[in-house]
C-alpha cells in the first residue's frame, strides 16, 4: 500500500527529545523518528507561535530558519529552495504570528554530540488562536493514548508489535511504541501527564494565547542550528552545565532546591536561554546531577 | 530514467535468467537499451531477455514452483503448474488498438486462481490441459489474487496430471456486519433492511431482476444484492446464511440469491434510524480494512490535490476535459464544475477526500457562478485553486461518505462536509476533569 504517512500531533517537547531514527535502507520509502512515547514520525501537523526567523540565506535564494512555540517549547522550521511557497509565506512573517504547519521530521546531526530535530514544511499557513487551542486539545487527546499504550509497552519484557495489537491497540500505535519501549530507558512519563494536564487547563480556562511580553523577551532568541553556532555550543557545553550548576547551587537558600523561574531568569543574565538551559538540564538529570525534589524545583544531588 | 528506477527490473531480469550473467552487466545493458536507444523498458527488458536467457526452452527450476494458494498479490516474477479449469477468449481495446486475451481459471491442488493472458501464444492451450508457467505476475482485483500471462511469461503444456482441489463448501460462518473482512467467504449475519431497490440488469440470457439496499446491524453496515426475489421489505429483521462475501474496491459486499436460507427474525433490534446514525470513525480502522459506508470522520486538511477548484467536464460524458477536449469526445464545449480533492488526515491516518460542488460552495462561501467571474478577472482558471487553499487548508473538517480503499489507501465520495466548530474549551475541561478523576 503506498498509502499517504499520516501528521502526527506531537508537541515538541516530545518530538524533540526523539533519539530513535529509523532510516530506510530502500529507496523512496519514508524515514522516522521514533519519539519517546512511541510516535513513529514521518510527517507532522503542529501549530503554535512562530517567535523568531532569520533568513540564512540569500535574498535571492532565502533559507529561513524559524521557531514555533507550543505549550512545551519550541519546534525549528527550517524552509529552503525546494519548499517555494512555505519559504515566501515564512519570510513574510512578522513574529509573534499564529501559524499551522504540515511538515516532515528532519534530524540535523553532523556528528554524535549534536542533534537538531526541525521540520521541513510542506504547507504554512497563519491562523488564529482558535486553531491552536484545537491543536493543543487534539494534541493532549492522542498524547494521553501514546501515554497509556507506552505503560503497557514499558511492563512488557520484550515489547512487541503483535503484543500491543493483542491489547486492542492499532497498529500505527503498536509499531512506534514497541520500538521506543526497547530503545528508551526509563521515559518520565508523569512529566508528560503533567504536560498535557497543563496544556488542557490553559485551553480551558480559554487564555486568548495572547503572548505576554515576558515570554515573548525569552522565547525571542535567534536559531541555533547554523554549524558556527552548533560548534560553539558544542565547545562551551561544558562550562554552561558548570555555571547551570552553580546557579541552582546558590538559589537554593532554604535547601529545598531552587526555582526553576528563577534559575530561568539567572541563567539567561548569564548568557544561556531557556531552551538550551531545558537541555542542560535534562542532561543533568539524566546523568544523576540534579533531581526535582518536588515540581518546579531543582537541587543538586 | 534513473539509474536507481531500473534496479528493480534488473532485479526482475536476474530472477528470470538466473545468475549466469553479473549483474552489472545487465545493468549496463538495460541502461543502454533505455538512454541510448530509446526502448520503452517492457521492451528493452524483452530483448535482454531473448538475448542472455532462454525463454521457452529450460526447465523451470522446480525450487522456485509455488502451489497458487502461496501466491500473493503483486508478485513480479512467479512460476508454478496448473491444469486448466475454463479458457475464454475475448476482444478488448488497449491504448487505442484492437487486441484479443485470454481468460479463464487455473487450479492445483491448493485451490484456483484467474487468469488473463496478454499475449497469446502460437501453441494454445485448452481446457484440461495442465501448463507450466514461468514468469507470470500477479494482482489483486476485486480482493482475489489474479494471474496475469504477459509478454515475458513463458507458457508450456507439460504432461502430468494433477489433482484438483476439493472447492471447498464452507459452511456460513456467523459475523457481525461490522467485522466483515477479506477471510469471510460465505456467512451468516443478522441485521435489518435499512433500504432495498429492485434493478433490472442485462445479463446473458435476458434482462434480470436483482434487488440491492442496505443492511445493518450495532456495529455496521454493509450494501447487498440479492439476485432475485428474496421477498425482503425496507425494515424487515432477518438472519441471512450462506450470502457470499464479495470485493468492490476494497469494500465488502454480500451478494445472495433463492438458495441462502433467510429468516425473519423477532424480538427487539435497534431500529433503522439508530443504526444508520454514523459513528465518528478514525481514519486508520479504514486504512486496515475494507472500505466502509456511510462513516463519519473528523480530519484536518493537509493538501488540496491536482485537479481540485474549477474543472471543465465533458457535456456528453462528464470526463474531466484537458486542455478543453474530452478524452473521448474531442474538442468540445466544457460544462463547469467545481470540486475539491484533499487529503484529510485525523492523527490516525490519512485519505483523499472528493468534494463535490454543492459541498464546496458551501465551504468557501462562493457560488461556482462567483468562481468563474473571479477567474475571468484575474484571467486564471487556477486561481480558484489559491482560493480553496487559501480558506481550507489547515482547517478541522467533518465529513461523512462512502469509503473505499486502493492501493494509495482510502478515499472518501464526501455525501457532507461541515467546518468542524467543537467548544474546545468545554471539551478541554471535560479531559481535564476525567484525568484527574482517573488519578
Amino acid at each position: 500500500m503506498n498509502a499517504r504517512e499520516l501528521a502526527w500531533r506531537v508537541f515538541s517537547k516530545e518530538f524533540n527529545s526523539s533519539t530513535l531514527d529509523i532510516i530506510s535502507t530502500e529507496e523512496k520509502a519514508p524515514s522516522y523518528v521514533v519519539t519517546p512515547l512511541g510516535a513513529k514520525v514521518n510527517r507532522v501537523f503542529a501549530v503554535g507561535v512562530v517567535t523568531d526567523t532569520e533568513n540564512i540565506g540569500s535574498e535571492e535564494s532565502p533559507m529561513i530558519r524559524a521557531r514555533m512555540a507550543d505549550p512545551s517549547g519550541s519546534y525549528y522550521i527550517s524552509a529552503g529552495q525546494f519548499q517555494p511557497e512555505a519559504t515566501m509565506v515564512l519570510r513574510d512573517i512578522q513574529p509573534p504570528e499564529f501559524v499551522a504547519i504540515v511538515g516532515k521530521a528532519r534530524v540535523y546531526s553532523p556528528d554524535e554530540s549534536v542533534r537538531l530535530l526541525s521540520i521541513r514544511p510542506e504547507v504554512i499557513r497563519k491562523c488564529d488562536s482558535k486553531l491552536r487551542d484545537y491543536w493543543v486539545y487534539e494534541t493532549c487527546r492522542m498524547t494521553l493514548q501514546r501515554i497509556d499504550i507506552m505503560k503497557e509497552a514499558m511492563e512488557m519484557s520484550d515489547p512487541s508489535v503483535e503484543e500491543l495489537k493483542k491489547l486492542g491497540y492499532p497498529d500505527y500505535l503498536a509499531e512506534g511504541a514497541a520500538a521506543a519501549a526497547k530503545h528508551y530507558e526509563n521515559v518520565d512519563l508523569r512529566a508528560f501527564e503533567e504536560l498535557v494536564r497543563d496544556s488542557l487547563r490553559e485551553v480551558a480556562s480559554g487564555s486568548t494565547g495572547e503572548i505576554k511580553e515576558v515570554d515573548l523577551e525569552e522565547m525571542i532568541v535567534s536559531p541555533e542550528a547554523d554549524e558556527v553556532e552548533v560548534a560553539e555550543i558544542k565547545a562551551s557545553s561544558e562550562d554552561q552545565e558548570e555555571t547551570v550548576l552553580q546557579t541552582i547551587d546558590s538559589l537554593d537558600k532554604d535547601g529545598k532546591g531552587s526555582d526553576w523561574n528563577e534559575v530561568v531568569v539567572d541563567a539567561k543574565r548569564r548568557g544561556i536561554d531557556r531552551e538550551r538551559l531545558e537541555e542542560i538540564c535534562t542532561d543533568l538529570m539524566d546523568r544523576g546531577e540534579i533531581y526535582e525534589p518536588e515540581l518546579g524545583r531543582l537541587k543538586r544531588i | 530514467m534513473d539509474k536507481e528506477d531500473l534496479s528493480p527490473h534488473v532485479d526482475e531480469i536476474m530472477e528470470a535468467i538466473g545468475d549466469k550473467v553479473p549483474r552489472e552487466k545487465i545493468s549496463e545493458e538495460l541502461e543502454r537499451y533505455i538512454d541510448v536507444f530509446r526502448l520503452n523498458i517492457q521492451t528493452a527488458k524483452r530483448t535482454i531477455l531473448k538475448k542472455f536467457g532462454d525463454l521457452t526452452e529450460e526447465p523451470v527450476i522446480s525450487a522456485n514452483l509455488k502451489k497458487l494458494s502461496e501466491i500473493q498479490p503483486g508478485e513480479m516474477s512467479v512460476n508454478f503448474v496448473g491444469k486448466i479449469i475454463t479458457v475464454n477468449d475475448k476482444e478488448i481495446e488497449a491504448r487505442g488498438e484492437k487486441k484479443r486475451i485470454l481468460y479463464g481459471l487455473i487450479g492445483d491442488d491448493t485451490g484456483t486462481l484467474s487468469y488473463t493472458v496478454w499475449d497469446i501464444p502460437e501453441k494454445r492451450f485448452d481446457r484440461g490441459d495442465v501448463i507450466s508457467v514461468r514468469n507470470a505476475y500477479s494482482k489483486e482485483y476485486n480482493g482475489r489474487v489474479q494471474l496475469n500471462f504477459g509478454s515475458r511469461t513463458g507458457i508450456k503444456e507439460i504432461d502430468e496430471e494433477i489433482e484438483l482441489a476439493d472447492i471447498p463448501i464452507s459452511t456460513p460462518k456467523p459475523a457481525k456486519i461490522g467485522e466483515i473482512d477479506d477471510d469471510a467467504r460465505s456467512v451468516e449475519v443478522t441485521g435489518r433492511i435499512v433500504s432495498i431497490e429492485k434493478k433490472i440488469i442485462s445479463g446473458d440470457s435476458g434482462p434480470r431482476e436483482i434487488f440491492t439496499g442496505l443492511i445493518a446491524d450495532e456495529t455496521g453496515r454493509i450494501r447487498f444484492t440479492s439476485w432475485g426475489d428474496t421477498r425482503l421489505k425496507e425494515d424487515d429483521v432477518v438472519c441471512i446464511s450462506g450470502a457470499s462475501v464479495r470485493f468492490w474496491r476494497g469494500m465488502p459486499q454480500l451478494n445472495f440469491d433463492e438458495r441462502a436460507e433467510i429468516t425473519r427474525v423477532k424480538g427487539d433490534f435497534p431500529d433503522a434510524k439508530s443504526l444508520m446514525e454514523s459513528q465518528i470513525a478514525e481514519i486508520f480502522s479504514l486504512n486496515e480494512g475494507a472500505g466502509a459506508i456511510d462513516v463519519t470522520i473528523n480530519g484536518v486538511i493537509m493538501q488540496i490535490r491536482e485537479g481540485s477548484g474549477l474543472i471543465f467536464r465533458c457535456p456528453e460524458c462528464k470526463r474531466v476535459l484537458q486542455k478543453g477536449s474530452c478524452r473521448i469526445h474531442g474538442k468540445v464545449d466544457g460544462v463547469a464544475d467545481l470540486r475539491v480533492k484533499g487529503v484529510i488526515d485525523d492523527g490516525t491516518g490519512a485519505l483523499t477526500a472528493i468534494i463535490n460542488r454543492d459541498l464546496t460552495e458551501e465551504l468557501i462561501d462562493m457560488t461556482i457562478d462567483e468562481c468563474i467571474e473571479k477567474a475571468r478577472e484575474v484571467m486564471d482558471y487556477d486561481s480558484i485553486k489559491d482560493i480553496l487553499e487559501d480558506r481550507l487548508l489547515a482547517q478541522p473538517l467533518q465529513l461523512r461518505g462512502n469509503v473505499t480503499v486502493d492501493e494509495y489507501g482510502p478515499m472518501m465520495i464526501a455525501q457532507s462536509a461541515d467546518r468542524l466548530d467543537p467548544d474546545i474549551k468545554s471539551e478541554a475541561e471535560k479531559l481535564v476533569i476525567r484525568l484527574e478523576e482517573s488519578e
